[in-house]
């Protein structure tokens, strides 16, 4: 056990040793080729633009207001309002509760720049959100009524974006964003879709309102917020990742205060690949986690523990050597999803296998479809947890994306069988949720 | 004190060379020059094909400076912008085959200095076997510093497939430190043997 970990240890100094030398004796020329180049103008970097409303907005002054009759109209206004939302309430759409079993609806996703959704039972695809811009990454949220995604501004090469949310129909687009964020940040939903959190790459944390009516909030610094980070049912707590350590879970109030340790593995347990992939259960009672098993470091497997960090145990137990990462809880929380890889014990190469497939309390592993391109697959569950809709992870690197374009497919979680829905995909996918 | 001061000057080179102060921009880049030079040789295997990149990723940091908001990110946002210089370059040149100059080793590391010659070639056969892709895992966290999540986002890939990546690397080098064996070139998740 501590052969790997002080090896680790040594890593940075070998590298040192076999790469770092003195400052390279091409500096001056390529310092002299970049300095040659014009710099863009800060003003064509749209996120340096001041916000229309600081620029078109003036002081006046407020004349004298007449109170008595305002607050007439306002009690007038008030009742018509109730009685209109009485009437209007009555006939709503019946929403999804925001974890557990849902009705599958659309597919969202972005092709060509686009937002598209479409509906896997025929097929059909629409596209929702068009225009000059370059769209990606949209995420419905939880109650499947928006859709949130990321705006490129700029030309092509540009790694500014802005974070929007549109009707699920397309309708109603809105900057959500004050400053422009880089491509390479990430954000989730809140349960009830009020809001929304972006973490950019330097693991700073910010609250967006969705209705982009109140200034976003900063409300943590070195934290990694992942998707299953809301604790269900209600959001209130946070899981997160610290970016200073790879061996902590941390918990804190979804307004960011109330930060704390949750789980942190002793220095002597410590591998690298610790907590990559930390979900809630869908019923906020458990979390899944990978991690090497004690004394094993050459691999990674599944772990549960309950939410408060106690009854830790390994979930997936084949023999050989495995490494299980990406996992995702089934909706009715009975099952984990996960790439996997297998060590070949002749050559020692780690191949990939089908996504795999257990029950949280433990047995066999089952897998679910094709074996994916070698860096896994990128999936999520249908809200009826009845399939997993899936394609090449590749596709997802950004600026330099391996490949830029998939065809993701719908496997049958109990059969194993797959098909192709026939799209071709420029980012991950994200299912609709819609009341049961 | 110090290290304040370091932030401080820093920001201000930053700040100096938003708006076109070649000196500044020739400070800011001369501490890290060697690093970002060492990052790209160890994900290229090629010496020329380094210098290409860093070249690239110097150049694309000048012209967009501008648009950097935070002077503070201005070391990670380097890194970045080499690393992902250095994968463009592999892309486009697969199938050229590469090889890399160890840099000399002026005096021991340890006081075995046979012992870390023979690990440091071995680690060195042991990266050679793996595909760029990989090889920037182990540059951005290794060498660079880089946090996981940070290393996934900045390769644009899940936190999952980077610590997949990682791992694959570190067993693939520890396998080669401690066991010494010849396995034939692997099939390496995520690409092909440079």
């Amino acid at each position: 056990m501590t052969t790997e970990p002080r090896f680790e240890r040594q890593l940075p100094s070998i590298l040192e040793d076999l790469y770092l030398g003195p400052s390279p004796d091409y500096r001056h020329e390529v310092l002299t080729a970049a300095t040659r180049t014009r710099q863009r103008p800060a003003w064509t970097f749209p996120g340096r633009w001041l916000p229309m409303a600081d620029i078109a907005s003036t002081r006046t002054i407020a004349p004298r207001l007449p109170w008595r009759s305002i607050g007439v109209a306002l009690v007038i206004v008030a009742l018509l309002a109730a009685a209109a939302f009485a009437f209007v309430g009555s006939r709503q759409t019946k929403l999804p509760p925001a974890f557990g079993v849902a009705r599958n609806g659309l597919i969202a996703y972005a092709a060509d720049g686009d937002i598209y959704t479409a509906d896997p039972a025929t097929g059909l695809a629409n596209r929702i959100v068009s225009g000059p811009q370059v769209d990606r990454g949209p995420v419905f949220s939880r109650d499947g009524t928006h859709v949130a995604f990321l705006r490129q501004v700029g030309d092509a090469a540009s790694d500014a974006f802005d974070l929007m949310v549109a009707d699920f129909a397309g309708g109603n687009a809105r900057v959500l964003t004050t400053a422009k964020v880089q491509g390479d940040a990430s954000f989730e939903w809140s349960p009830d879709g009020s809001f929304l959190l972006l973490t950019t790459a330097d693991a700073r944390v910010t609250r967006y309102d969705a209705t982009g009516s109140t200034a976003p909030i900063d409300i943590a610094q070195h934290a990694h917020v992942q998707p299953g980070a809301f604790r269900p049912p209600d959001g209130r707590e946070i899981l997160y990742q610290p970016d200073t350590t790879d061996h902590a879970l941390y918990v804190m109030n979804a307004d960011g205060s109330g930060q704390r340790p949750l789980l942190e593995i002793p220095a002597a347990e410590a591998v690298d690949s610790d907590f990559g992939a930390v979900r809630y259960s869908p019923d906020g009672t458990m979390i899944a986690f990978q991690r090497a098993p004690v004394g094993d470091s050459n691999q990674i497997r599944i772990f549960v523990m309950r939410a408060d960090a106690t009854d830790v145990r390994q979930l997936t137990t084949e023999a050989g050597a495995w490494f299980e990462t990406d996992l995702v809880w089934s909706p009715d929380g009975t099952r984990i999803a996960f790439d996997r890889w297998r060590q070949d014990p002749a050559t020692l190469s780690w191949d990939i296998q089908p996504i795999g497939i257990v029950s949280v309390d433990g047995g066999p592993v089952v897998s679910a479809g094709p074996t994916p391109v070698s860096d896994g697959a990128w999936f999520d569950w249908s809200p009826d947890g009845t399939s997993i809709v899936s394609l090449a992870a590749t596709i997802l690197g950004w600026p330099n994306p391996a490949v830029t374009s998939a065809r993701p497919i719908v496997i049958d979680a109990a059969t194993g069988d797959a098909h192709d829905l026939g799209w071709t995909v420029n980012s991950a996918t994200s299912w609709q949720r819609l009341a049961p | 004190m110090a290290q304040s001061e370091a932030t401080v000057d820093q920001r201000d080179a930053v700040e100096r060379a938003k708006r076109g102060d070649h000196d500044a921009f020739a400070d800011l880049v001369d501490g890290r020059l060697a690093r970002l030079d060492a990052a790209a040789r160890l994900i290229l295997r090629d010496p020329e094909l380094a210098r290409d990149a860093v070249q690239e990723a110097l150049i694309r940091a000048w012209r967009d400076l501008p648009g950097l908001r935070d002077p503070d990110r201005f070391e990670a946002w380097l890194h970045r912008l080499t690393v992902n210089a250095c994968l463009d370059l592999a892309r486009r040149r697969r199938r050229r085959p590469m090889e890399v100059e160890i840099t000399p080793l002026d005096s021991p590391a340890t006081s075995d200095l046979s012992g870390a010659l023979a690990d440091r070639e071995l680690v060195d056969v042991a990266l050679r076997r793996l595909d760029p892709g990989h090889r920037a895992v182990v540059a951005l966290h290794y060498l660079l510093g880089m946090p996981l999540p940070e290393v996934a986002a900045s390769l644009g890939i899940p936190v999952g497939t980077a610590k997949s990546r990682l791992h694959y690397a570190l067993v693939a080098m520890r396998v080669a430190v401690t066991a010494e064996p010849d396995p034939a070139p692997a099939p390496v998740p995520g690409g092909q043997v440079a």
